[in-house]
């Protein structure tokens, strides 16, 4: 393995300008992972001291209260919503929000807006996590893969990325739920093949800094097989900014699915979805517009909350990188 | 560089004959029969067939594979079934206001992220930093559909400052600022969550320069803070926000099928959705390999300025 590690190191830029000095920045995983062995204890004092910080940022605080929220009210939907989400009464259709017993209004088939909101918080984190959740496990083990063995299955895969890479990406969702057929599942499979070669490149690039690090350098040197340098040492390494970009990108994920299920391609209604619940309110905007605003201020506050946490796992996690 | 530009350039194909291969393929995803499926359930049984032996869908995969990229190459993307028309020049027409629109996003997020960025850099910490990074974060949680909601709720139906949508009116005078009164709002609402990440990233780029040994030199010999700033600091930070820029237009390009959408802006995003929702499978495929290919193309020209500004990039 020590061979083929040589092509992957910057190649010497010969005809650089002498007095050009290679500009100090502050590599991304640079000096978390400290030079030298990376012993069991170091890393837990690594851990401690990154929640500790966690816990000094009243943003990212926040944010996990936020992120909190959304999942206890995703759990306890069935106990607290006060009415049946999909239960319809068309006396009471376009009731404006401080209506006796409707507390946030009601829809346009006089569907109780504060239950669709609080069960829509479960397609929301479904479908913003599960997504994640997969592009990063199957990017993770591509980019581990790549960046260790290098050679033609880094090619493979990295080129593999970069045609993925070459759609915008809610594009290529969209087209792959076009194609499939407009479903929750089609959907969440859609965002999780479009996020992969992100992570993918994030991983790969994380594994070709570690591997040059003396501790990987000293496992190779006393025999540690493959497997076992991968997992236990570059593995290690490379997951936290794999979980603060997984986190980031949850924030995001929010956005595109709700955006697939405001075109129509995503949760189908009646399920409720604060996307369709979006679309459902555009035509009564003018005199009904709770209907469209209460949905988007939930998607807004939800991706507020996994952005807020994620910058501050991001600066608890490595402080190098908090300008 | 002219190596360089050559190798960049014959890098392309890879890159162009993967593309091809995953539109084509998307299509290969449509459960069922395509024809069947671009028909309806309730067609004829004979005109299904008539149109699986005018697709050639009865021949092997890769037969249809080569013989649908040879039309590509010739400039031909099948007919439209809802347009009724040749794919290439209409997704080419509809393009250009797509292109309008982006163009326009980029310049809004240009000029709102690069000076919010700057400034917020050189007063690290201040109010104005606070307040334009938390702005920051919330453009970048934003929906660009529901932002656009409100944005036609509040400044069309409530104010009557804007048009609803569309690009032109349906009577009327086809001048520049009816154009700019329609261009307002879908770009604003599309350069939002653009103009966050530019200005997160200048400033994140600013505050690493401006730590750098030169900037302290020039500061040292008693430069002024603005020719320290624009002189030695921007100048080498616009390198990073400039590889930014070109991934935003990606990033814009795909936010255009949702603001389109919105607004009923006649671009490429807005007939891709109505051929979804039609079934129209060639206008989907010509669609999404346009735009694609666009943003291939616009990287490869991002990445010759980058080497052409940048002296550090050497072209071994």
């Amino acid at each position: 393995m020590a061979m083929d590690r040589g092509l992957e190191l910057p190649q010497a830029t010969g005809g650089a300008p002498s007095n050009y000095r290679e500009p100090e920045r502050a590599t991304p995983g640079g000096s978390r992972a400290a030079v030298g062995l990376a012993p069991m204890a170091e890393t837990q004092t690594q851990t401690s001291l990154a929640w500790r910080r966690l816990r000094q940022d009243s943003f990212a605080l926040a944010g996990a209260a936020i992120v909190l929220l959304t999942l206890v009210l995703a759990l306890a939907a069935p106990w607290i919503a006060p009415h049946d989400p999909l239960a319809q009464e068309s006396s009471i259709r376009l009731s404006p929000i401080g209506t006796a017993g409707h507390l946030l209004g009601t829809d346009g088939n006089g569907r109780d807006i504060l239950s669709r909101l609080i069960y829509g918080s479960r397609t929301a984190l479904l479908v913003a996590t599960v997504p994640v959740l997969v592009a990063a496990s199957i990017g993770l083990l591509a980019g581990l893969v790549a960046g260790y063995r290098g050679g033609w299955v880094d090619a493979v895969v990295m080129r593999f990325a970069d045609i993925l890479f070459a759609f915008p990406a809610i594009l290529l969702a969209i087209a792959i739920v076009a194609a499939l057929g407009p479903r929750l599942l089609n959907a969440m499979m859609a965002l999780a093949i479009v996020f992969v070669p992100a992570f993918a490149r994030l991983v790969r690039a994380s594994v070709l800094s570690l591997k040059q690090r003396d501790f990987v350098l000293a496992a190779e040197a006393s025999g540690a097989t493959a497997a076992s340098i991968v997992t236990r040492h570059i593995l290690r390494n490379a997951l936290p900014p794999i979980v603060v970009f997984a986190t980031l990108q949850t924030g995001q994920m929010i956005i595109f699915a709700s955006a697939l299920s405001f075109l129509g391609l995503g949760v189908q209604p009646p399920t409720p979805d604060w996307g369709s619940m979006a679309n459902d309110g555009r035509n009564s905007m003018l005199i009904a517009p709770w209907v469209t605003t209460l949905p988007g201020i939930a998607i807004f506050a939800v991706s507020v909350g996994f952005n807020l946490l994620g910058d501050g796992l991001r600066d608890a996690l490595d402080p190098t990188l908090k300008a | 560089m002219a190596t360089y530009v050559l190798r960049r350039i014959a890098g392309l194909a890879p890159v162009l004959f993967g593309i091809s291969l995953v539109v084509f393929f998307l299509m290969q995803l449509i459960p069922g029969d395509v024809a069947q499926a671009m028909l309806g359930l309730t067609a004829r049984p004979e005109d299904v067939a008539n149109l699986r032996e005018a697709l050639g869908l009865n021949e092997p995969i890769y037969v249809q594979y080569v013989r649908w990229l040879s039309q590509v190459l010739h400039g031909d993307l099948g007919i439209s079934l809802q347009q009724r028309t040749e794919v290439l020049p209409f997704v080419l027409e509809r393009f250009q206001n797509t292109l309008i629109l982006t163009a326009a996003a980029t310049i809004i997020s240009l000029l709102i992220g690069i000076p919010a960025g700057i400034v917020s850099a050189t007063r690290q910490y201040s109010l104005f930093d606070r307040v334009s990074m938390l702005l920051a974060l919330f453009g970048n949680s934003m929906p660009a559909f529901w932002l656009g909601l409100m944005a036609i709720l509040v400044f069309s139906l409530r104010l009557g400052w804007f048009p609803t949508g569309g690009m032109w009116p349906v009577v009327g005078d086809r001048d520049a600022l009816t154009l700019l009164k329609h261009l307002f709002l879908p770009a604003v609402t599309l350069g939002a969550a653009s103009a966050a990440i530019t200005a997160r990233i200048t400033r994140s780029s600013m505050l690493e320069v401006i730590r750098q040994d030169y900037v302290r030199t020039a500061r040292a010999k008693g430069l002024g803070e603005r020719s320290v700033l624009t002189g030695h600091a921007l100048k080498n930070a616009l390198l990073p926000i400039l590889t930014v820029v070109s991934f935003q237009f990606g990033f814009l390009l795909g936010g255009a099928v949702l603001t389109e959408t919105v607004f009923s802006w006649p671009g490429v995003g807005l007939a891709l959705y109505n051929a979804i929702s039609f079934r129209d499978y060639p206008l989907v495929q010509g669609g999404v390999l346009i735009v694609a290919v666009s943003f291939v193309l616009v990287n490869l020209i991002t990445d010759l300025l980058y080497a052409f500004v940048d002296p550090r990039i050497k072209y071994s």
